[in-house]
């Protein structure tokens, strides 16, 4: 207390000892007597009538000061947030009607009360930046509607505003109402004015510029759908006929980077949590008419943002979206170097690895994705820029009992497919392709389950560079058995395999005296006993039930030919030819031949 | 010589100088427009009784808790409230206090317990059950000095209340 | 001092014409208040017409007969009661009636205009018969912020005999201070001036022995000052020694 208000004091008390000493009066009867009127006295100051209108009771509205005994709104004193602060949590509510800021209807004021143990202690908003100046925690007061499981409460910390009924703003409030309607004209900056559109009160509901959407970036406009408001960390809608919808966050931004509501369309809900509990995802739909156009937009925290769209989101959803095979897009469409496909790029989370995919969409080749070793391999022969073309299938598990997957392949040229390829995923053999015409003739050898089995490496070119060849083995208990090979050379494809295969390569294979083999093996019979035969550049290859594989070349080749062959007299070879001394020779069924 | 009020299972036998009120408001229909448009179907807001006790004019509009009145309240005045809550209530922690009391002494009251801090009064306020129904008592004393007399009088009203299991 | 004088004259001289023109009528409302007793109740309300005549009981006491509270229902449906025994102010009722003729204008007033001025310390209280014998609905238009009951009770209490009709109460006696019929809200305000002997109501000019505010301003330090030194209510200090039984709590 100041000097002269001690003195004052002092003055004061000597008047009152005088009155209360005096002969007329007691102290006793005094009090007795006289209503105390200094309570009522001290309201006087609450007589707004006599107060000069100020630009702040325009914007704060009536009784804004901390003397006026109301509690403070949330929004003032929470960043701008209209919710209820840490430590507190709504306790009641009451409603003010013909509110001219809920456009006539009725206004609900939420009370946020204390947690019992929250460090609040009472006071009032005296910032310089805000004419709310009312009450903080003081008010030990609670309205009960909300939280009614919560029996310890301290004074109101702050009021959050909105015009939606608040058993419909959270559901922990009851609908049992009580009316206030002399409230209806307070407010503060930080909340809306007069009769905003029913967008921003929606967005005041989820808290304003103080909630997770943050200020506003681009006030309301109109949609074709409806309407919608740009804020920093969000979108709000307001969209026929769901109602209040909004896409938050890293999904935001790549509805932004898609081209917002006039490419994609708009949300015609919220943002959801994907079944793994892990990603987010929403739906945009461009709908035009009677047509809908989807867009799946995605947001993983390893992955990043994707999307899906089109005949890619038709295929995606087939295979289980991001729970199947592919995962979760992790970019947007992207096109191709001469812009004649688009693709979209894919990454599945396994248990101890990331798998990754594609999905193409080419007007020729159609909509097709692969993934896993597949995807890896067909990238490391550079993918749709290399010589296997577009995806044409989507992985498929492979005949017969050694597992594994394939998919098939399309190079087009000119607009036209120039021919197929496939890529053969085995955990035994391993990850390899089979090009055109190699592949072509190892499927009409019954591909992984003919005779050469699955391929163990990729085409190759010959030491001469004359040919390209694929090799391939067969699978038996996990065990490989290489099994054979098939080379293209002047355009046709042949296959070598088994024992003939085997001595071929003993016999040093193209660069050996057979060279290349120019036929497939063939089925034959000398008299009444069956042969197989395989030509080559320079000889042949027989197999009987005398010996599985006899190689014949050059001049004692010719020599044997030139006796008839196996129907000759000489009969099926029983050996290979064997040079010793600088003489070759072999031996039949009926006799032999030697060559200087 | 005491006056009977009587209405909706509400039954307060008021001592001389004290006059009262039983309400119960008609709903009011949320007009929460977005929430029409999308055909969604908003509840109406659930009105039960209140009944104010004073020894006072009370003024003819006062709001459930006293908004209107209190402002109104002399240093020897006191506004009774009691409201009802929905049935919804019964049964919680907030609600759990049976009985409605029926001697509240000056310390039940606090000069911060009003749910609009006029400068010299104090409230009380207790969330209750009675007759299976759920109430407020909220009471605001027209000076904190003169609760030693005031809470004679409120006491006095406060056994002359009698609530009947059923709101009639 | 001498204004003071003035005024107290006119009130004196007004009270005579007053006391005069009730005597010249009081043998004609006799002749009507027995036709009353044997009129059908929910007949055609009883309209007094004739000269204005206000019955004071006593200017500026109330020696008159006693009182009653107020119990009814108000236009919204609330059960209400409302008290003009023992209370510190005092209250005018008005009794009235929808069918009324001379009720028009005392209607019309509170619809447009609300309740009229009668003084700081008078309560005007509005009433009707109960809705057995009135319609809330046609009563429903009178302004709001007007206290207003539907009781036939008090009609019986205080033996009305017909409308429109004004009875003054004392709340701290509990005595009719005043009563009688009006044509208008001006002379019902003389009614009130008679009943309470406070001219101001008449001329504006408030006679009565105000606190002067440095007694107010006064009182309200002394509360502060004695909270600030540790007196708070309910200490035994505030009370005299032979009351401190009688302020035992229960």
């Amino acid at each position: 207390m100041s000097d002269a208000a001690a003195t004052g004091t002092t003055k004061l008390l000597r008047r009152i000892g005088d009155a209360l000493g005096g002969s007329r009066f007691s102290r006793r009867g005094f009090l007795g007597r006289v209503a105390v009127v200094g309570s009522a006295i001290s309201l006087d100051p609450i007589n707004f009538a006599t107060r000069p209108a100020s630009a702040y009771d325009a914007v704060c509205g009536p009784a804004a000061d901390c003397a006026a005994g109301y509690s403070v709104f949330c929004c003032t004193i929470n960043n701008g947030g209209n919710f209820c602060p840490d430590g507190s949590f709504l306790g009641g509510w009451w409603k003010a009607d013909n509110a001219g800021f809920c456009c006539g209807g009725p206004r609900y004021y939420l009370d946020c009360n204390v947690s019992c143990g929250a460090g609040y202690t009472c006071g009032c908003e005296t910032s310089p930046d805000t004419c709310d100046n009312r009450k903080i925690a003081c008010n030990q007061f609670r309205y009960g509607q909300c939280n009614l499981e919560i029996d310890c409460y301290g004074p109101v910390l702050c009021r959050v505003i909105t015009c939606t009924p608040p058993w419909v703003f959270d559901s922990a409030c009851t609908s049992s109402s009580a009316t206030d309607d002399s409230t209806v004209a307070q407010t503060a900056p930080c909340l809306p004015g007069q009769c905003p559109d029913p967008l921003t009160l929606h967005y005041y509901d989820l808290g304003g510029p103080g909630g997770a959407f943050g200020p506003e970036v681009v006030g309301v406009q109109s949609i074709p759908w409806g309407t919608w408001l740009q804020l920093t960390n969000g979108a709000l809608f307001e969209v026929y006929p769901s109602g209040f919808t909004s896409t938050f966050g890293a999904l935001y931004a790549n509805y932004l980077a898609l081209g917002g509501p006039n490419a994609v369309g708009v949300p015609f809900a919220d943002d959801k949590v994907c079944v793994d509990g892990i990603g987010q995802y929403n739906v945009y739909d461009r709908v035009e008419g009677s047509a809908s156009h989807p867009t799946l937009n995605y947001w993983h925290p390893y992955f990043g943002s994707g999307s899906v769209y089109g005949k890619t989101l038709q295929l995606f959803n087939l295979e289980d979206n991001e729970v199947g095979p592919f995962g979760y897009p992790i970019s947007n469409r992207l096109y191709t170097a001469d812009r004649s496909a688009t693709y979209t790029n894919f990454s599945k989370a396994l248990e101890s690895t990331v798998r990754s995919g594609r999905i193409y969409q080419n007007p020729v080749t159609g909509t097709f994705g692969i993934y896993g070793a597949i995807f890896d391999h067909y990238v490391a022969l550079n993918a749709h820029d290399g010589h296997l073309g577009y995806p044409i299938s989507l992985p498929t598990k492979c005949q017969g009992s050694a597992g594994g997957h394939f998919a098939d392949f399309a190079k087009v040229t000119n607009g036209e497919i120039a021919y197929e390829s496939s890529i053969y995923s085995n955990p035994t053999t391993g990850t390899w392709s089979v090009v055109g015409p190699i592949r072509d003739a190892w499927k009409a050898l019954g591909a992984e389950t003919g005779e050469l089995g699955f391929p163990t490496a990729d085409q190759k070119k010959t030491a001469d560079s004359l040919a390209v060849f694929s090799t391939f083995a067969t699978i038996s208990n996990k065990a490989i058995s290489s099994r054979g090979a098939i080379y293209l050379k002047g355009g046709s494809a042949v296959a070598l395999f088994g024992a003939f295969y085997t001595l071929w390569t003993s016999l040093d294979g193209a660069s050996g005296e057979l060279g290349y083999p120019t036929s497939d093996v063939t089925s034959q019979t000398a008299g009444a006993t069956p042969y197989t035969e395989q030509l080559f550049d320079n000889g042949a290859i027989f197999g009987s039930q005398f010996a599985s594989a006899c190689a014949l070349s050059g001049g004692l080749y010719s020599e044997y030919l030139s006796q008839g062959g196996p129907t000759g007299s000489l009969g099926l070879p029983l050996t290979s030819e064997v040079t010793s001394g600088g003489v070759t020779s072999a031996t039949f069924q009926h006799g032999s031949l030697s060559s200087p | 010589m005491a006056t009977t009020l009587r209405a909706h299972g509400i039954r307060a036998e008021l001592p001389n100088g004290w006059e009262g009120r039983i309400t119960q408001l008609a709903p009011v229909m949320p007009t929460n427009a977005p929430l029409q448009r999308a055909g969604a179907a908003v509840q109406t807001e659930i009105t039960r009784p209140f009944a104010h006790f004073a020894n006072m004019a009370l003024p003819p509009n006062t709001n459930a808790f006293g908004g209107g009145a209190v402002e109104q309240l002399g240093a020897e005045h006191a506004l009774i409230c009691l409201i009802e809550y929905s049935h919804e209530c019964v049964g919680t922690a907030l609600f759990s206090k049976h009985r409605l009391p029926r001697k509240l002494a000056p310390r039940d009251f606090n000069r911060r317990g009003l749910q609009r801090i006029i400068p010299g009064q104090a409230g009380s306020q207790t969330f209750l059950t009675e007759a299976g129904r759920p109430f407020c008592l909220y009471v605001v004393a027209g000076s904190y000095l003169r609760l030693g007399t005031l809470t004679r009088q409120i006491n006095a009203v406060l056994r002359g209340i009698h609530v009947d299991p059923v709101a009639s | 001092m001498l204004i003071v004088l003035i005024i107290g004259c006119v009130v004196l001289v007004l009270a005579t014409i007053f006391v005069t023109a009730l005597v010249a009528s009081y043998a004609q409302l006799e002749r009507r208040v027995e036709q009353l007793s044997s009129a059908d109740e929910r007949s055609v309300p009883i309209e007094l017409t004739t000269q204005p005549a206000a019955v004071p009981t006593g200017v500026g006491g109330a020696s008159g007969r006693a009182a009653h509270d107020l119990s009814g229902i108000t236009l919204g449906g609330d059960a209400r009661t409302i008290a003009t025994v023992g209370v510190e102010h005092t209250t005018l009722l008005a009794f009235l009636s929808s069918g009324c003729r001379t009720c028009g204008r005392f209607w019309e007033t509170l619809r447009s205009e609300g309740p009229p001025s009668i003084g700081p310390t008078t309560r005007l209280v509005v009433l009707t018969k109960g809705p057995d014998e009135e319609s809330p609905t046609d009563l429903r238009r009178v302004a709001d912020g007007v206290d207003f009951i539907m009781t036939t009770e008090a009609w019986h209490d205080f033996e009305i005999p017909g409308t429109p009709f004004f009875v003054l109460v004392d709340g701290p006696t509990g005595r009719v201070a005043g009563e009688g019929t009006a044509l208008g809200w001006d002379e019902v305000r003389n009614l009130v001036a008679l009943g309470l002997g406070d001219a101001s109501i008449l001329t504006g000019v408030d006679t009565s022995a105000m606190k002067p505010s440095s007694d107010a301003e006064r009182e309200s330090m002394v509360d502060q000052i004695l909270m600030d030194a540790g007196i708070f209510p309910g200490d035994p200090s505030l009370y005299p020694l032979d009351a401190d039984a009688a302020n035992h709590e229960d």
